[in-house]
């Protein structure tokens, strides 16, 4: 996108920004160097978060500088129907409040690292877990190519075509890449601090730049009324449809993200897991909502873009904003090195626990189950290096076939919810059926997406969640025995068993 | 192990209020294909549903506080 602030004061933006975090990064390992003895060192910061760093981690991993230019963008073309960003963010913590109480207590209790060290935990079933690393590996290598391409956009954008923006991103990688390699799960945390700390401050600047300059929400209302009368309206038929989809399929998949689930392990005590999440229940109404009012906002200005123009909503005002003064031409810049700031953010702990995964559950589990932590985080690190690698090629020369095989994430991942979340709780779960449903739910997804088909409306992701808990309710019932000792508890001791555990 | 141990799922209550909140928090129940009244340049319908949000939001905030208590041990000493 072309920015009126771009160039040297972007590339400054960009130095500091990545300065910074190299530099807290850093510091942060000077101050834990045993943090490559284990993998919980590594991985969960040795289980030392406390409520202000694990906010910001969770803040910073789950809103990414896509959510800022994404969300803007949909909010000015489908107007207030995308209210819906707002209670989704809330949807994923409520979806916390079903497993993260007790999947926090077993993790300090058996020492589970990844997500998939749970499932195998529960289950001690190999096809389980493999299947579980491989889908979770896959979406969380597309989240990742996401935000590479997104970091490459950004600077494009914010340095105005001055540096080539495959330097910019690989100036990114390489830092990102240096503290996440140094200091694991503490540096990317503290650096998430920053990071969430540049996108707030950048987003309020915008909002006020753009109310200050263009008007308030009746203005804006006006001028919906005039051009667009249609987004002011309730959703109805599939908008209604597509509603309740996007709070119950995003709610539940932006939840076992395997990297927002490593984030409960690393909480340094119930209390500090209890505030940050309370914290974070309240946050979408400061950033989805924020950035709802500005998408909103943005019709006073620009009342009438296309589909594609509309995409640029973000970069447009904020450039006609800082065309009005210095103040406002500094706190561009801020917003746009925020962004970036926040994409890379996601993108480490994505890197992090992609890394966690091959280390613990693959290579650790499989291929050679006597090495030291030590050699397993290093073999986790370089197979993340290769991955990004990978990554960035398939980012600067899309394949001209296939390329939706890099688009599926959510649909994918969601598919690994119910083993995680019902095989919590389901004394009598059936790890094979659980396994033919979780093939079945990815498949089943996939196929839908590639062919696009949304039968009655309902997403693809939802769809092969649908045949999942049959396959694995149905089987669990038919084939799974809850075992003896818990039928013994729950016969003996019915009442005490209620307000323990 | 305590007696007072609570865990949020245990307690069916919490769910049924969710659902209420969640049944709320979808836009079925306004009037389609009708002019939108606007409080401020802002339709009624959003700002209802906005409401609905606040209070999902302050029932999470309630049930992490009360509901939720199950650690059975002093947590770790750990750095920071």
């Amino acid at each position: 996108m072309e920015l009126a602030f771009s160039g040297t004061s972007g590339i400054l933006i960009m130095l500091f920004y990545g300065v910074l975090m190299l530099l807290i990064g850093v510091g942060t390992y000077m101050r834990n160097k045993k943090v490559h003895s284990s993998l919980e060192e590594y991985y969960l910061g040795g289980r030392g978060l406390g409520t202000l760093v694990l906010f910001f981690t969770f803040f910073a991993t789950q809103y990414s500088g896509n959510t800022v230019i994404g969300y803007s963008a949909e909010a000015y073309r489908v107007g207030y129907a995308n209210l819906v960003t707002i209670p989704f963010f809330i949807m994923i913590i409520l979806v916390y409040l079903v497993f993260a109480p007790r999947m926090y207590r077993l993790s300090k209790k058996h020492d589970i690292v990844t997500p998939v060290d749970f499932l195998e935990l529960k289950f001690k079933s190999k096809a389980v877990s493999i299947l579980a690393a491989i889908l979770m590996l896959y979406a969380l290598g597309n989240f990742l190519l996401e935000q590479l391409i997104a970091i490459g956009q950004g600077v494009a954008g914010l340095t105005g075509g001055t540096v080539p923006y495959q330097a910019g991103v690989i100036f990114f990688i390489v830092i990102m890449i240096i503290y996440g390699w140094l200091g694991g799960m503490r540096s990317v945390a503290y650096t998430d601090t920053m990071q969430g700390v540049a996108l707030l401050v950048g987003v309020f600047m915008l909002l006020i730049g753009t109310i200050v300059y263009f008007g308030g929400l009746p203005a804006a209302g006006d001028y919906i009324r005039t051009y667009s009368p249609e987004n002011l309206g309730v959703p109805e038929g599939g908008g209604l449809v597509r509603w309740t989809n996007f709070l119950i399929l995003v709610g539940i998949g932006a939840a076992v993200y395997p990297n927002a689930i490593q984030r409960i392990f690393s909480a340094k005590n119930e209390r500090a897991l209890k505030r940050s999440l309370t914290q974070m229940a309240w946050m979408p109404f400061l950033t989805a909502g924020v950035v709802f009012v500005i998408g909103i906002l943005a019709y006073t200005a620009f009342p009438d873009l296309t589909v594609e123009e509309s995409e640029q909503i973000v970069g447009m005002m904020a450039s006609a904003i800082a065309n009005e003064n210095i103040i406002f031409y500094i706190a561009m810049v801020l917003l746009f090195g925020g962004i970036i700031a926040a994409i890379v953010s996601t993108a480490d702990s994505v890197l992090l626990t992609f890394s966690s995964i091959v280390s613990k559950d693959i290579y650790g589990r499989y291929i050679n189950p006597d090495a030291t932590d030590n050699r397993k985080i290093l073999v986790g690190k370089v197979i993340g290096v290769i991955a990004v690698g990978f990554l960035l090629v398939i980012a600067w020369n899309p394949p001209a076939t296939l390329y939706q095989v890099f688009l599926l994430k959510l649909e994918i991942l969601v598919q690994v919810a119910p083993a995680l979340i019902l095989g919590l709780y389901w004394e009598r779960s059936h790890a094979r059926s659980v396994f033919i449903g979780m093939l079945t739910g990815a498949l089943l997804a996939a196929v839908f997406t590639f062919t696009n088909l949304t039968p009655l409306g309902i997403f693809s992701g939802v769809w092969g969640l649908i045949a999942n808990l049959i396959i694995y309710v149905a089987g669990s019932l038919v084939f799974g025995k809850a075992p003896v000792r818990q039928e013994a508890d729950m016969l003996e001791g019915k009442k005490a068993t209620q307000p323990v555990r | 192990m305590k007696q007072n141990t609570r865990e949020p799922i245990r307690n069916y209550k919490i769910w049924l209020g969710f659902l209420i909140i969640f049944i709320l928090l979808n836009p079925w129940y306004f009037p389609s294909g009708e002019e939108p009244v606007l409080v401020f340049g802002v339709p009624l319908w959003a700002l209802v549903i906005l409401g609905v949000t606040v209070m999902l939001s302050l029932y999470i905030t309630y049930v992490i506080r009360y509901h939720w208590d199950i650690e059975d041990e002093p947590s770790r000493e750990e750095e920071k």
